[in-house]
């Protein structure tokens, strides 16, 4: 890159052309003031204070869109660019209220600090104030536009890095102000409240509502948010005993930049909830008492060891660390495996994608995604399959939505859901519910008659039976359409395969991932750099729970067991048989993820001895004969492996609520009851051990985690593996099922606000007032033919069970599907799913107004 | 009366010229000639169309003041206020036409026969004062001639 020189403040200084003179100027240590500017989003000199003096031209230019050019005499502080900012202040200050007092934003308005730090008081001009009409009434974000000072940050950070485009200006000179279409409140016009906009606000215009303290608390620690599994790099705001706020950290090189999503920034008020577990519990006739924790860690180290030698170690089983951080993971399976000897061991992300990983480890080496959402965002093409990123990994979904909008790449995406993709895919295929595998089968088929891949893999054997004209027929598709789809791919240089739930917790999943792993082979996405296949993880630390060996078949690194145990599933109906006797719940709660919660809770409550540990009393708490409390992520130390492979540390910023140690140091002290030498003294500890002992984290676990982004290495190209290619159609989903009587089918899925079952967000008192209850969802065609209103009770009914709840209209549903969301504790629709091979997606159902 | 009901359909064909968001300000314009002004509802059409946000698209409406948000009368009457006829009884034109027509600056009739306006000034100074309906202009206005002008167009179709 060409460098020019310049003369900045009476210094000769050079810099690379292209770069604007604001930060130039910062990088010298000169200190220009900006309301309008943020590092992360596009600069439009607004707000007009980082003026500076052309002295060779005599004009003031706007340093931050102002490229330097070679010979350009620059002062940053000349006494006309003081009286001008100088000025700006006080024209901002004339039309700005005087409520500093009481203002919200107390001490971190940077309109104040700046007026501070420039000697500007009362601005001595007449007074121009702006009478605001709009009144917000979501429990989130409240505006007050009279404190708006038109520096457009929150319209550039809702349409470039959010991409929803909920504001933009309105009208012209005084009367321009950001506003929704049809200057709706927030939660009337689409706004999903992620609150990027109250990241970026300067002044109290945007301000959060139901923060435990208005100012700022005097601490913040770095962190990582585990609301879903997306890995954003969060502040916890802090004054050392509650966490009051939440931030994005906002460093260029992390997931999430200056974004977050409703969950991670107004989520954690969970953390403070009353519920939460504060000493270890026994059950006795009269109900919970709270114990000791040695006493606790004696009576588990004791029936453990009991129930190992009466009945042996398989009679054990462990559960549990999708939520947990590695260090906690890799304990957990090394106090199975190594201590008590017992190979029953999952975690219940994996329900979702056990099969989908083994299928990827066979395919491209390593049980994961193959690329990073820069990646993602850098690719040619993107194919989403039954997944709504938009929800369950927001994150994810901004960059998916960047790449479409702003650079240009093609979306295909399949779902019958009407997402919020819907609208900007090129191609959508929405095929019937549980018809993906003739459809994807029909891709497949489609790209390798489209023969615009020369050289790539013979990939297609297997495939010369299949007919697009009769999978699409299948699948309820057009066979334009999915030619059309198939033509977008095949000339895609590189591109990602996203899918998630819609497709992972169906019973065929692993047949489906296999059709995905031939899509990615003929494609020659596979294998290649920042190009193949992500699948959307929910829970925070899925993917490191699965890396650490919580998992039957796979010790850490993924290398294969020498005995294959019980998975969840397996574990719930050996329980019920009597065949295990004891297990170990670790920050899950699987009655809320289960299908047939019920038959499941009578198994569970069979056992001779279940202990759970969690942070709250849930359902499968309720059942154990010992409850431990749980650290939340604030209140102890960890790392957390992210969707993307993406290895980040959390810190311990707030004391737990009780008097109790983290998780790692529980499984230590039970290791030692039970004769071991563990001698982790931290977290850090652990980690180092993780890093000599699993080869995957070997050079991540040794990284500055702080400074840059670290992706546990992915295998290179000739390790990729050559199995996972799927080449069977499957027939649609759900056919095993007869339709008789249940002419419904219901998609069970996931809301915005809450995370999986809803154990941490269900206490979290802003999520649950945005989202409170239960419902069922209809097509608004429909509910209009069953005679329906909103709000009106409905009763569900399939074969295995019946749920009760409110009707609702939902745009996104196809007529004939109904949607259940799964948050809510208290009330599953997993009642409704029944059998050994039931998936955790669709069953039939049949509908009755109550 | 009530205002006519939208025909989304009128849009369609308008929206299959259109592209991308460097059409809006063009479209824009083509569905007020459509409409007589710019119907709320279409703007999420018009902005699915041009893959920009409805916000935006209300965002430039709201910008230029050539573009109306509300249906308009049959008969647009514009009173200059400019200097020059200010001084020749601009004022007076004004008050009779409001009067004449039970109508304020900015307001459509119930009936949607007539929308009054105000401009700055038409550049006609020498017929100040002057008034224009439906794009002709009408000069050297007194009370008797407003009376006279607007009969025409209260007439017309009944």
């Amino acid at each position: 890159m060409e460098a020019v020189t310049f003369t900045l403040n009476g210094t000769a200084v050079s810099a690379r052309a292209g770069k604007t003179i604001l930060e130039v100027a910062r990088e010298h240590g000169i200190d220009i003031p900006t309301l309008c500017h943020h590092e992360l989003l596009r600069p439009i000199g607004a707000c007009r204070l980082c003026q500076v003096e052309d002295e060779k031209r005599g004009l003031v230019v706007p340093a931050c869109v102002t490229t330097v050019q070679a010979g350009m005499v620059i002062n940053t502080h000349s006494p006309r660019v003081i009286r001008n900012r100088t000025n700006i202040i006080r024209l901002l200050l004339a039309s700005h209220p005087e409520s500093c007092l009481v203002c919200e934003k107390g001490n971190r308005c940077e309109l104040r600090k700046l007026a501070a730090r420039m000697g500007v008081g009362e601005p001595d001009l007449d007074r121009m104030p702006y009478h605001p009409t709009v009144i917000d009434l979501n429990p989130i974000i409240s505006r007050d536009l009279s404190k708006c000072i038109l520096c457009g940050k929150c319209i550039r950070a809702d349409q470039e890095v959010v991409v929803e485009g909920v504001i933009d200006y309105n009208k012209r000179g005084f009367d321009a102000h950001p506003a929704t279409l049809f200057l709706e409140p927030l939660e009337k016009a689409e706004c999903t409240l992620c609150g990027t906009c109250l990241s970026v606000c300067p002044t109290g215009a945007l301000q959060e509502k139901g923060r435990l303290r208005l100012d700022y608390a005097g601490a913040r620690t770095a962190s990582v948010c585990s609301l879903c599994a997306c890995g954003c790099s969060i502040f916890l705001e802090h004054d050392h005993q509650a966490v009051t706020g939440v931030s994005p950290t906002a460093r260029p090189h992390t997931a999430n930049g200056i974004s977050l999503c409703v969950k991670g920034h107004f989520g954690h008020d969970y953390l403070s909830s009353p519920d939460r577990l504060r000493s270890p519990l026994l059950k006795t006739e009269d109900g919970f008492q709270p114990i000791g924790w040695d006493k606790a860690l004696d009576l588990a180290a004791a029936r453990f060891r009991d129930i190992a030698a009466t009945a042996g170690p398989k009679a054990l089983g462990f559960l549990g660390g999708s939520r947990s951080s590695n260090e906690e993971a890799y304990l957990f399976q090394k106090l199975a495996r190594e201590v008590l000897g017992s190979p029953n061991l999952d975690s219940l992300s994996r329900l979702y994608w056990g099969p989908a990983a083994r299928v990827l480890l066979e395919a491209a080496g390593s049980a994961a995604g193959t690329g990073s959402f820069k990646d993602l965002e850098a690719s040619d093409a993107v194919l989403v399959v039954g997944a709504d990123p938009t929800r369950t990994a927001p994150v994810l979904g901004y960059h998916l939505k960047r790449a479409v909008r702003f650079g240009r790449k093609k979306l295909i995406l399949l779902d019958p859901l009407e997402t919020k993709l819907a609208p900007l895919a090129e191609v959508w295929l929405r095929p019937g519910p549980a018809a993906d595998g003739p459809a994807l089968a029909g891709l497949v088929k489609a790209v390798l008659e489209s023969g615009a891949q020369p050289g790539r893999e013979k990939s297609g054997a297997g495939f010369e039976q299949v007919s697009v004209a009769e999978c699409a027929a299948r699948a309820g598709l057009a066979e334009e359409d999915l030619r059309r789809a198939a033509g977008l791919l095949a000339q895609a240089e590189r591109g990602f395969i996203v899918f998630g739930g819609g497709l992972l917790q169906q019973p065929e999943a692993a047949q489906l991932t296999g059709l995905l792993v031939s899509l990615a082979r003929l494609t020659g996405w596979l294998g290649r750099p920042g190009a193949g296949l992500l699948p959307l993880l929910k829970d925070c630390n899925a993917q490191g729970a699965l890396d650490l060996g919580l998992a039957p078949d796979l010790l850490p690194g993924h290398r294969p067991a020498a005995e294959t145990g019980l998975d969840a599933r397996q574990m719930v109906s050996a329980a019920a048989q009597g065949r295990l006797k004891g297990l170990y719940v670790l920050a899950e709660n699987p009655l809320g993820v289960l299908p047939d919660p019920e038959a499941a809770g009578a198994a569970l409550a069979g056992l001779d001895f279940l202990v759970v540990q969690d942070m709250f009393l849930t359902e499968t708490a309720k059942l154990a004969h010992l409850v431990l409390p749980a650290a939340g992520l604030a209140e102890k130390d960890g790392t957390l492996t992210s969707l993307e492979r993406r290895l980040q540390r959390f810190e311990r910023a707030v004391p737990p609520p009780g008097d109790f140690p983290p998780e790692w140091r529980v499984l230590t002290e039970m290791a030692r009851r039970l004769g071991q030498d563990w001698s982790y003294d931290s977290a850090g500890d652990v980690l180092a051990e993780i890093g000599r002992r699993v080869p995957l984290y070997g050079g991540p676990a040794g990284a500055d985690l702080e400074g840059q982004a670290v992706f546990w290495p992915l295998p290179g190209p000739s390790e990729t593996g050559a199995g996972g290619s799927q080449a069977l159609v499957p027939e649609p989903g759900l056919s095993s099922e007869t339709g008789d009587g249940y002419p419904f089918v219901l998609m069970q899925g996931h809301l915005l606000e809450h995370l999986g079952g809803g154990a941490r967000t269900s206490h979290s008192r802003r999520l649950s007032q945005l989202a409170p209850a239960g419902f069922i969802g209809l097509a608004p065609a429909d509910l209009e033919a069953l005679g329906l209103a909103e709000g009106d009770g409905v009763r569900v009914s399939s074969a295995h069970g019946q749920l009760e709840g409110p009707a609702r209209p939902d745009a996104r549903l196809p007529q004939g599907v109904v949607f259940a969301p799964a948050s809510f504790p208290g009330w599953r629709p997993g009642v409704l799913f029944g059998g050994e091979a039931a998936g955790l997606k669709h069953c039939r159902v049949r509908l009755e107004k109550i | 009366m009530e205002a006519p009901a939208v025909e989304l359909n009128r849009l369609n064909p308008l929206l299959a010229g259109a592209a991308g968001e460097s059409d809006l300000i063009p479209l824009l314009q083509q569905v007020q000639e459509e409409y007589g002004y710019i119907p709320p509802e279409t703007l999420a059409p018009i902005a699915r169309k041009l893959k920009i946000s409805p916000s935006k698209v209300q965002g430039v409406i709201s910008f230029y003041s050539q573009f109306y948000t509300e249906p308009r009368g049959r008969n647009v009457v514009t009173v200059c206020r400019g200097t020059a006829c200010h001084v020749r009884g601009g004022r007076g034109v004004l008050r009779v036409v409001q009067k004449i027509l039970g109508l304020k600056d900015g307001e459509t009739s119930e009936d949607y026969e007539f929308t009054l306006e105000t401009i700055a000034c038409l550049g006609a100074c020498a017929l100040s004062p002057v008034m224009v309906v439906n794009g002709k202009i009408y000069g050297r206005m007194n009370p008797k001639r407003i009376e006279n002008v607007l009969a025409i167009f209260s007439d017309k179709d009944g």
